[in-house]
This record gives C-alpha cells, sequence and structure tokens, in this order.
C-alpha cells in the first residue's frame, strides 16, 4: 500500500493542478514496485477527496476538471504496464457511464482493473447511449457489466438502463460504483437480482481476487 | 449609504475585483486607465496606446464617435491575452465627457459550451488513447509471435539445409569425375541455392534474435584489420570474375577495439559483398579506415548507381530493399543492413550513408575507441 505522506504529497499536486509533480510521484512509486491497483486506489481516494472539496465549494469546478485531466494522463501512463504484466483468463467486461454521466474517469479505472487481473474489458466511456451499450452487449456476450455513476443527479437514469438491459440480458451480471453512491444507500439496485454494489477499487479487486 | 458612498464602492469593486474588461479612453483615442482585471489579462503594455494596438479585431467599424453615442449596444471585441489565447469580449461604449470608458464581460455561455466541448473531447482523446495502447500491446504480442515462429522454423531448417550442402560440396569434391558436364551444372546449381537457402536461413535466425531481445555479442580487444582482411580475402574471388579491385586504405593507426570479432566480420562482409553486388564491372571498391572524433570510422565505398537521399534511411529497416539495380543473378533477404545496424549499436557505433557522395555509395560505421584505464573502461 502507498504511504499517506507520499499520498498527501499526490493530493497537493493534483489540488495545485502540478501535472509534472504528479507524474514523478507515482514514478516513484512505480519504480519503488508499487503494483498499479495499489496506485489506482490512490488516484480513486484522491479524486473523491477532490469531489468532496468541490461539493463544499472550496475549490472551483476548474480544479476538479484539470485533477480529473490529469488523473488521466497518469492512467495512460499506467496503463501500459498493466497490460503487459497481465495473464489472461476467459473473462469479459463492458465498463461504462450511464446517459448523461461525464465523468468517465473511474469507470476508467474499474476496467483496468479487470484488465489487471486478466479480464478482457471494453471501456465505452461517458455518457453512453443505451442503444450503444445493448448493441456491443450483444457482440461480445460479457461475463459482467460494470456501471459508473459520479453524480447524485444521474441515478434514476441509471436505474432506467439497468432496467433496459435487464429486460433483454436477464442474467447478465451487473456491477456498479461511483461517487454518487457515497451521498447514500444502493437503493436503485434494489429492484433487481444480480446487481452488486462496489463502494471502492478495493472492495471491487477483493472480489475479483476471491471469484478468480 | 450615500450615493457618493456607494459610488466610491462600486468604482472599488470595479477596479480592483470585477471579473470585467474595464478601459478608460481619453479624447485622442489613448488608453489612460485600465482597472486589475484588464491589466492581468491582456498582453503587452497598454499605457498611451491607442485602442486598436492591443485589440485583435472588432464586429464592426472601431469608431469610438458612433459607439460611444449608442452606449446600449453590446458589440464583439476579441483581446489578445498573456497566455497567447484571443479571448472574446462582450463590449459596450459609454461618453463620460470627451472620454470613453469601455465595459466588457467574457460570454458565460460560449465558455461553458467550450468547457463542455473539452471535456467531451477530452473523455473521447482518453477512450482513444485507452484503445490504441491496447492495440499496441496487441501488436507486440503478435510481433513476438511472428519473431518466435520464425526463429523455430530457421532454426529446424538449418540443420537438413546445411546437410543437403554439406553433401553437394562432397559430391562437387569427390563425383566431379563421374559425372557429365550437364550432371555436374545441375549439382552446381543445388549447391549455390542451397548455399543461398543457408544465407537467407542466417538472416532469419539473426533478425528474430534481435527483434525479441535475445541478441548477444562477446566483447573483446581485437584489431579492426583482421576481420577487414578476413572479409577481403572472402570476397576476393566474386570481386575478380567482375574485374573488381577491392583496395583498403588505412589512414590512422587504428588501436585495439572492444568488439566481437565475428559479428564485425558479419557487418564487413554485408557491406563489401553489397558494394562489389552495386558495382559495374572493372571498377574498384575502397575500404577506408579512419579515426574521427574518439571513434574508429570504416567506410565501404562503390562506383554504382549510388542510393537515392530517401532511400536513406528506410534502407536500415528490415526486409527493405533499394531500388537500385544488383548485378544478375544477386538475390538478398533485406535483411542485411538492418542486422548490421542492430550489431554496429549494440557495440555502442552507428552506421550511415555518406550523404554528397558524387559517384556510387559509401556505407560506413564507427566503432567506440576505449582505453584501458586503471579499474576499468573508459
Amino acid at each position: 500500500m502507498v504511504d499517506e505522506a507520499v499520498y498527501l504529497q499526490y493530493l497537493s499536486g493534483l489540488l495545485a493542478g502540478d501535472r509534472t509533480r504528479c507524474m514523478e510521484t507515482v514514478s516513484l512509486l512505480l519504480e519503488k514496485g508499487t503494483k498499479p491497483e495499489h496506485l489506482y486506489t490512490v488516484f480513486q481516494r484522491a479524486l473523491y477527496s477532490i469531489g468532496e472539496l468541490w461539493e463544499q465549494n472550496r475549490i472551483s469546478v476548474a480544479v476538479e476538471h484539470l485533477a480529473t485531466a490529469i488523473t488521466e494522463t497518469l492512467l495512460a501512463a499506467v496503463y501500459p504496464i498493466i497490460l503487459s504484466g497481465r495473464s489472461k483468463i476467459d473473462k469479459k467486461v463492458i465498463v461504462s457511464c450511464s446517459v448523461n454521466e461525464y465523468h468517465q474517469v473511474g469507470a476508467r479505472m474499474v476496467a483496468d482493473i479487470m484488465e489487471s487481473h486478466g479480464w478482457d474489458a471494453w471501456f465505452l466511456g461517458a455518457n453512453t447511449p443505451a442503444e450503444d451499450l445493448l448493441l456491443l452487449i450483444q457482440e461480445k456476450k460479457p461475463d459482467m457489466l460494470a456501471l459508473s455513476i459520479s453524480i447524485y443527479f444521474n441515478m434514476a437514469s441509471l436505474g432506467k438502463l439497468i432496467q433496459i438491459v435487464r429486460s433483454n440480458y436477464p442474467g447478465l451480471s451487473i456491477i456498479v460504483g461511483g461517487q454518487a453512491f457515497r451521498w447514500g444507500e444502493a437503493d436503485v439496485i434494489k429492484p433487481f437480482g444480480n446487481v452488486t454494489y462496489f463502494p471502492s477499487l478495493e472492495k471491487l479487486i477483493q472480489e475479483i481476487r476471491l471469484k478468480g | 449609504m450615500t450615493d457618493r458612498g456607494l459610488q466610491a464602492t462600486a468604482w472599488s469593486y470595479i477596479y480592483e475585483n470585477a471579473p470585467l474588461l474595464f478601459l478608460h479612453i481619453d479624447s485622442r483615442g489613448k488608453v489612460i486607465a485600465v482597472n486589475r482585471f484588464t491589466e492581468e489579462r491582456i498582453s503587452g503594455d497598454w499605457k498611451k496606446r491607442e485602442l486598436n494596438e492591443i485589440i485583435l479585431s472588432f464586429s464592426g467599424a472601431l469608431d469610438l464617435e458612433k459607439l460611444r453615442g449608442k452606449p446600449d449596444s453590446i458589440h464583439l471585441m476579441h483581446v489578445a491575452t498573456k497566455s497567447n489565447l484571443p479571448e472574446t469580449f462582450r463590449v459596450m461604449f459609454f461618453p463620460l465627457e470627451d472620454d470613453t470608458l469601455i465595459f466588457g464581460s467574457l460570454d458565460a455561455d460560449e465558455t461553458a459550451h467550450l468547457r463542455r466541448e473539452m471535456i467531451e473531447l477530452n473523455n473521447q482523446l482518453s477512450v482513444l488513447t485507452r484503445e490504441l495502447q491496447k492495440k499496441n500491446h496487441e501488436l507486440e504480442d503478435l510481433n513476438r509471435l511472428k519473431n518466435q515462429f520464425l526463429g523455430m522454423a530457421a532454426h529446424d531448417l538449418r540443420k537438413p539445409v546445411s546437410a543437403i550442402l554439406n553433401y553437394a560440396e562432397f559430391l562437387m569434391d569427390e563425383a566431379r569425375s563421374l559425372l557429365n558436364k550437364e550432371h555436374f551444372g545441375f549439382l552446381k546449381t543445388i549447391h549455390d541455392s542451397t548455399a543461398l537457402m543457408r544465407d537467407v536461413i542466417d538472416d532469419f535466425l539473426d533478425i528474430s534474435m534481435i527483434e525479441s531481445g535475445c541478441f548477444e555479442i562477446g566483447l573483446s580487444f581485437a584489431d579492426i584489420m583482421e576481420p577487414v582482411e578476413k572479409c577481403v580475402d572472402l570476397n576476393r574471388l566474386s570481386a575478380q570474375k567482375k574485374g573488381i579491385a577491392l583496395i583498403v586504405i588505412s589512414d590512422d593507426k587504428i588501436p585495439a577495439l572492444m568488439m566481437d570479432s565475428v559479428k564485425i566480420e558479419q557487418v564487413l562482409n554485408n557491406l563489401i559483398s553489397n558494394a562489389i553486388e552495386h558495382s559495374p564491372p572493372d571498377s574498384g571498391v575502397e575500404i577506408r579506415l579512419s579515426i574521427k572524433q574518439e571513434c574508429a570510422v570504416v567506410s565501404v565505398a562503390d562506383t554504382g548507381p549510388g542510393i537515392a537521399p530517401a532511400e536513406r534511411d528506410r534502407l536500415f529497416a528490415p526486409f527493405t530493399k533499394g531500388t537500385a539495380r544488383k548485378s544478375p543473378g544477386v538475390k538478398s533477404t533485406g535483411l542485411g543492413l538492418a542486422i548490421s545496424k542492430k550489431i554496429v549499436e549494440a557495440h555502442g557505433g552507428r552506421i550511415w550513408i555518406e550523404e554528397d557522395n558524387e559517384k556510387g555509395a559509401v556505407f560506413a560505421f564507427s566503432l567506440p575507441i576505449k582505453h584501458l584505464q586503471k579499474g576499468g573502461w573508459k
């Protein structure tokens, strides 16, 4: 796991919009042998902190967007390491954001983490129309669908999306997560079976390890 | 608060804090004051400059007399900012006695629209980058598989091909008197074709080793003249057949070099045989040795058709052949120069084609001269 002082150093770089400092911290952690999945938990924790600061009006929306853009750059730097270090298994996942959800970095991290554990992951990105998602499910026949949501107001559209997918693919395992769920219980998934909420990347990693 | 107090507070806010463009223009059209926001925003010095000197463009004619006569009209003004990006302000012109006051604000809708577009583009870029990285990784995997297959196939073919070559050589030596001229010709074709096949297989083996990162060189101090002379001897017969003279010139005394003599011989052999192949009959191939910038430089010059400038870099890539015509009957895989490049680079050297050569082609490579010092190599 990553040292608290290093995490705070990374967070301050992110808040300052200092891409170079963040990249240096990540490079140093990689040199020390930190696993990409542990780095990803740092990225998630820092982005959640920044999200909270934004919600509390302590930072501007520009700072939040810059932090996201920096994180995406870092993910692009770490991703090749994930690809070269993984052993493929015969499992497929489609990772997507719901309609109107423009925060895709969390979903991207889920896709990368699944790939680091050998899954084949298709990452559809932000604001994916339901029709596009259904087409890809039909084409790829995944073992799992992962849906991410960051803005609480998009919870209803997530519910609708799950309903559409469930009616077309009743047996498909669905997992959900994202910062929007931090406001309360995952009530939106209660009406559906075989839909699991993961509160963090750590929990997801534990589950993937457990089920192989 | 009195009217005067209210005015003072409002002006203080506009001057110090408001995110508003504010310019005070005198009757001669010169800027005499700006607020803090404007000062921090616009590039260059604003003092005593004409308004049209500090703006990029304006929607219509910049006629202050007319504009201040319609203070309720909004106009677009583009300003060069310190970030080197032009910014658009929605501005209004107000008269103040003979002077003009200009107030401008950023178009909030436009800014919001741009931000949204940027986020969407950034998201798309991120998704595409990820896909590209994944495809690159898949290509690397396929290339690795290709090298494995190439290496395995070449390795498995080398033994039987060597056996055919050895038996063909044996028959050419021992059974010559038993065969008529035609049958001996068949045997010679079998021998020559098999020799070519073995060379191709050797190239495949080399390139698969190089590309899979398993290429190793064994360095020790050696005299570069040894492989040079060996290669000259080896190629003398084929040169003589075309009436080509092989000339070795040593401009400097080259000290012993840290090198893998066998591999350097392979490079030299490749360059000299290429030079012979491309040279016209009854010409010469010059092999020159010199010292330049702490490096031993070996160049091989022919008097053939030369190399087109556009081909110079491409020639060192695997499976690439130049457009220059070789002598009839000469075949190659297009791997020789790629292998030579890797060998030279593994020695810390460089290989290149000389530019500005009037006639023919000059291939050269350099090897660093390392001095023996106490405690290691310099």
